[in-house]
Protein backbone atom coordinates (compact mmCIF):
# COMPACT_ATOMS: atom_id res chain seq x y z
CA UNK A 1 0.00 0.00 0.00
CA UNK A 2 2.98 2.13 0.05
CA UNK A 3 2.23 3.30 -3.41
CA UNK A 4 -0.66 4.72 -2.54
CA UNK A 5 0.93 7.87 -0.69
CA UNK A 6 2.76 9.43 -3.65
CA UNK A 7 -0.15 9.25 -5.96
CA UNK A 8 -2.77 10.74 -3.42
CA UNK A 9 -0.15 12.69 -2.76
CA UNK A 10 0.17 14.10 -6.47
CA UNK A 11 -3.83 13.41 -6.82
CA UNK A 12 -4.49 15.88 -3.99
CA UNK A 13 -1.62 18.38 -5.40
CA UNK A 14 -3.45 18.12 -8.76
CA UNK A 15 -6.73 19.30 -7.54
CA UNK A 16 -5.43 21.71 -5.49
CA UNK A 17 -4.20 23.48 -8.58
CA UNK A 18 -7.29 23.06 -10.73
CA UNK A 19 -9.25 24.40 -7.53
CA UNK A 20 -6.86 27.29 -7.20
CA UNK A 21 -7.08 28.17 -11.04
CA UNK A 22 -10.67 27.72 -10.77
CA UNK A 23 -11.34 30.01 -8.05
CA UNK A 24 -8.86 32.71 -9.86
CA UNK A 25 -10.65 32.68 -12.97
CA UNK A 26 -13.86 33.43 -11.04
CA UNK A 27 -12.48 36.81 -9.93
CA UNK A 28 -12.50 39.16 -12.13
CA UNK A 29 -9.63 41.68 -12.95
CA UNK A 30 -10.25 45.01 -11.36
CA UNK A 31 -11.22 47.52 -14.19
CA UNK A 32 -8.16 49.97 -13.88
CA UNK A 33 -5.87 46.96 -14.24
CA UNK A 34 -7.06 46.01 -17.40
CA UNK A 35 -5.19 48.23 -19.52
CA UNK A 36 -1.55 46.95 -18.11
CA UNK A 37 -2.77 43.60 -18.38
CA UNK A 38 -3.14 44.21 -22.09
CA UNK A 39 0.45 46.66 -22.20
CA UNK A 40 2.79 44.08 -20.39
CA UNK A 41 2.94 41.24 -22.11
CA UNK A 42 5.87 38.91 -22.20
CA UNK A 43 7.67 39.76 -25.71
CA UNK A 44 10.47 36.99 -25.83
CA UNK A 45 9.60 34.77 -28.39
CA UNK A 46 6.67 34.41 -30.99
CA UNK A 47 5.38 31.24 -30.05
CA UNK A 48 1.67 31.71 -30.43
CA UNK A 49 0.48 29.52 -28.08
CA UNK A 50 2.64 30.38 -24.99
CA UNK A 51 -0.46 31.13 -22.25
CA UNK A 52 1.23 34.54 -21.77
CA UNK A 53 0.56 36.28 -25.10
CA UNK A 54 -3.08 35.29 -24.69
CA UNK B 1 23.02 30.37 14.35
CA UNK B 2 25.04 33.73 14.14
CA UNK B 3 23.97 36.50 11.74
CA UNK B 4 27.23 36.25 9.52
CA UNK B 5 25.77 32.78 8.56
CA UNK B 6 22.52 34.63 6.93
CA UNK B 7 24.67 37.73 5.66
CA UNK B 8 26.79 35.09 4.20
CA UNK B 9 23.75 32.81 2.65
CA UNK B 10 22.06 36.73 1.14
CA UNK B 11 25.48 37.70 -0.24
CA UNK B 12 26.32 34.56 -2.02
CA UNK B 13 22.92 34.30 -2.97
CA UNK B 14 22.62 37.70 -4.42
CA UNK B 15 26.09 38.31 -6.22
CA UNK B 16 28.39 35.41 -6.14
CA UNK B 17 25.58 32.49 -7.47
CA UNK B 18 23.46 35.31 -9.00
CA UNK B 19 20.23 33.14 -10.58
CA UNK B 20 20.04 34.78 -13.71
CA UNK B 21 24.25 35.56 -14.59
CA UNK B 22 25.99 32.60 -12.71
CA UNK B 23 22.93 29.51 -12.60
CA UNK B 24 20.87 30.82 -16.01
CA UNK B 25 17.79 30.46 -14.39
CA UNK B 26 14.61 33.08 -15.26
CA UNK B 27 16.60 33.98 -18.54
CA UNK B 28 12.67 34.17 -19.69
CA UNK B 29 11.58 37.17 -18.18
CA UNK B 30 15.37 38.71 -18.06
CA UNK B 31 14.66 38.86 -21.87
CA UNK B 32 11.02 39.30 -22.08
CA UNK B 33 9.89 42.28 -19.07
CA UNK B 34 13.19 44.10 -19.23
CA UNK B 35 12.27 46.53 -22.01
CA UNK B 36 11.29 49.30 -19.48
CA UNK B 37 12.62 50.08 -15.73
CA UNK B 38 9.20 49.89 -14.39
CA UNK B 39 8.12 46.67 -15.95
CA UNK B 40 11.36 45.44 -14.74
CA UNK B 41 10.59 46.41 -11.13
CA UNK B 42 7.30 44.88 -11.11
CA UNK B 43 8.84 41.56 -12.37
CA UNK B 44 11.33 41.42 -9.82
CA UNK B 45 8.89 42.41 -6.89
CA UNK B 46 6.86 39.64 -7.32
CA UNK B 47 9.29 36.92 -8.22
CA UNK B 48 10.97 37.66 -4.99
CA UNK B 49 7.29 37.83 -3.28
CA UNK B 50 6.62 34.27 -4.56
CA UNK B 51 10.32 32.81 -4.45
CA UNK B 52 10.24 33.35 -0.47
CA UNK B 53 6.69 31.99 0.19
CA UNK B 54 7.54 28.94 -1.83
CA UNK B 55 10.89 28.33 -0.76
CA UNK B 56 8.90 28.32 2.73
CA UNK B 57 6.41 26.13 1.31
CA UNK B 58 8.46 23.75 -0.33
CA UNK B 59 11.21 23.43 2.33
CA UNK B 60 8.61 22.30 4.83
CA UNK B 61 6.64 19.78 2.39
CA UNK B 62 9.74 18.10 1.86
CA UNK B 63 11.03 18.04 5.36
CA UNK B 64 7.68 17.03 6.73
CA UNK B 65 5.86 15.10 4.34
CA UNK B 66 8.10 13.87 1.27
CA UNK B 67 11.23 12.99 3.86
CA UNK B 68 9.08 11.76 6.60
CA UNK B 69 7.10 8.88 4.01
CA UNK B 70 10.21 7.89 2.19
CA UNK B 71 8.76 9.56 -1.28
CA UNK B 72 11.26 12.30 -1.98
CA UNK B 73 11.79 11.30 -5.64
CA UNK B 74 8.27 13.38 -6.70
CA UNK B 75 10.15 16.02 -4.77
CA UNK B 76 10.60 18.12 -8.50
CA UNK B 77 6.48 17.32 -9.38
CA UNK B 78 5.15 18.26 -6.34
CA UNK B 79 7.11 21.77 -5.97
CA UNK B 80 5.78 22.18 -9.34
CA UNK B 81 2.07 22.05 -8.44
CA UNK B 82 3.03 23.53 -5.68
CA UNK B 83 4.24 26.97 -6.95
CA UNK B 84 2.01 26.72 -9.35
CA UNK B 85 -0.92 26.21 -6.87
CA UNK B 86 0.90 28.97 -4.93
CA UNK B 87 1.01 31.67 -7.38
CA UNK B 88 -3.11 31.20 -8.08
CA UNK B 89 -3.50 31.96 -4.74
CA UNK B 90 -1.12 35.16 -4.41
CA UNK B 91 -3.14 36.35 -7.44
CA UNK B 92 -6.37 35.55 -6.32
CA UNK B 93 -5.69 37.12 -2.54
CA UNK B 94 -4.03 40.19 -4.40
CA UNK B 95 -7.02 40.58 -6.81
CA UNK B 96 -9.25 40.70 -3.83
CA UNK B 97 -7.42 42.38 -1.43
CA UNK B 98 -5.49 45.42 -2.84
CA UNK B 99 -5.91 46.93 -6.79
CA UNK B 100 -3.28 48.30 -6.12
CA UNK B 101 -0.97 45.47 -5.33
CA UNK B 102 -2.06 44.03 -8.00
CA UNK B 103 -1.22 46.87 -10.40
CA UNK B 104 2.27 46.94 -9.85
CA UNK B 105 2.81 42.59 -8.94
CA UNK B 106 -0.50 40.61 -10.49
CA UNK B 107 0.16 41.44 -13.73
CA UNK B 108 3.24 39.24 -13.48
CA UNK B 109 2.14 36.78 -11.04
CA UNK B 110 0.87 34.31 -13.99
CA UNK B 111 4.66 35.00 -15.85
CA UNK B 112 6.33 33.52 -12.53
CA UNK B 113 4.26 30.08 -12.65
CA UNK B 114 6.69 29.39 -15.60
CA UNK B 115 9.84 30.73 -13.89
CA UNK B 116 12.37 28.07 -13.57
CA UNK B 117 14.30 30.03 -11.14
CA UNK B 118 11.93 29.76 -8.36
CA UNK B 119 11.65 26.24 -8.72
CA UNK B 120 15.51 26.03 -9.21
CA UNK B 121 15.53 28.02 -5.40
CA UNK B 122 13.20 25.86 -3.90
CA UNK B 123 15.18 22.26 -5.38
CA UNK B 124 18.63 24.41 -4.51
CA UNK B 125 17.45 24.71 -1.04
CA UNK B 126 16.50 20.82 -0.38
CA UNK B 127 20.23 20.01 -2.20
CA UNK B 128 22.37 22.05 -0.54
CA UNK B 129 20.78 23.16 2.81
CA UNK B 130 18.56 20.29 3.84
CA UNK B 131 19.88 17.52 5.52
CA UNK B 132 18.94 14.69 7.90
CA UNK B 133 20.51 16.27 10.87
CA UNK B 134 19.76 20.19 10.66
CA UNK B 135 16.36 21.43 12.93
CA UNK B 136 13.75 22.39 10.75
CA UNK B 137 13.41 25.80 12.14
CA UNK B 138 16.89 26.09 11.26
CA UNK B 139 16.55 24.85 7.54
CA UNK B 140 14.22 26.50 6.99
CA UNK B 141 15.10 30.21 7.86
CA UNK B 142 18.42 29.34 5.79
CA UNK B 143 16.19 28.48 2.84
CA UNK B 144 13.99 31.83 3.37
CA UNK B 145 17.07 33.69 3.43
CA UNK B 146 18.64 32.33 0.52
CA UNK B 147 15.45 32.87 -1.12
CA UNK B 148 15.42 36.39 0.03
CA UNK B 149 19.40 36.98 -1.57
CA UNK B 150 18.28 34.95 -4.96
CA UNK B 151 15.57 37.55 -5.09
CA UNK B 152 17.18 40.20 -4.75
CA UNK B 153 20.03 39.37 -6.92
CA UNK B 154 17.28 39.12 -9.52
CA UNK B 155 15.80 42.27 -8.84
CA UNK B 156 19.34 43.57 -9.29
CA UNK B 157 19.96 42.17 -12.47
CA UNK B 158 16.47 42.96 -14.27
CA UNK B 159 16.69 46.47 -12.83
CA UNK B 160 20.40 46.75 -14.22
CA UNK B 161 19.50 45.29 -17.78
CA UNK B 162 16.46 47.09 -17.97
CA UNK B 163 17.90 50.43 -17.33
CA UNK B 164 21.01 49.61 -20.26
CA UNK B 165 18.20 48.39 -22.61
CA UNK B 166 16.67 51.85 -22.62
CA UNK B 167 19.73 53.56 -23.63
CA UNK B 168 20.52 51.03 -25.80
CA UNK B 169 16.96 52.29 -27.65
CA UNK B 170 18.15 55.38 -27.75
CA UNK B 171 21.97 54.45 -29.30
CA UNK B 172 22.60 54.17 -32.41
CA UNK B 173 23.21 50.53 -32.72
CA UNK B 174 23.57 48.95 -35.94
CA UNK B 175 20.32 47.35 -37.40
CA UNK B 176 21.36 43.40 -37.44
CA UNK B 177 22.45 43.88 -33.47
CA UNK B 178 18.87 45.84 -32.90
CA UNK B 179 16.66 44.20 -30.30
CA UNK B 180 17.49 40.72 -28.86
CA UNK B 181 21.19 40.57 -30.27
CA UNK B 182 22.61 43.59 -28.59
CA UNK B 183 21.06 42.13 -25.57
CA UNK B 184 22.56 38.76 -25.26
CA UNK B 185 25.64 40.43 -25.66
CA UNK B 186 24.99 42.89 -22.77
CA UNK B 187 23.87 39.94 -20.96
CA UNK B 188 26.99 38.11 -21.77
CA UNK B 189 29.63 41.50 -20.59
CA UNK B 190 27.74 41.17 -17.53
CA UNK B 191 28.07 37.84 -16.65
CA UNK B 192 31.65 37.93 -17.68
CA UNK B 193 31.72 41.38 -15.05
CA UNK B 194 29.84 39.22 -11.94
CA UNK B 195 32.24 36.53 -12.55
CA UNK B 196 34.81 38.66 -10.72
CA UNK B 197 32.63 38.69 -7.06
CA UNK B 198 33.62 34.85 -7.39
CA UNK B 199 35.54 33.73 -4.57
CA UNK B 200 34.93 36.90 -2.63
CA UNK B 201 33.42 34.36 0.13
Amino acid sequence: MEFLVPVLLIGGLVSLYIGSYMLNKRIPIPEECKVIVDEEKCTTCHISTCSNKK
Amino acid sequence: MSFAIFATAIISAMLINNVILMQFLGICPFLGVSKKSSAAIGMSAAVLFVMVIASAVTYTLYDLVLYQYGIPYISTIAFILVIASLVQFVEMFIKKTSKSLYKSLGIYLPLITTNCAILGVSEGNITNIWTKTIPYWEGLLIAVTTALGTGLGFGLIIFAFSSIREKLEASNVPDAWKGVPISLVVAGIMSLAFLGLAGII
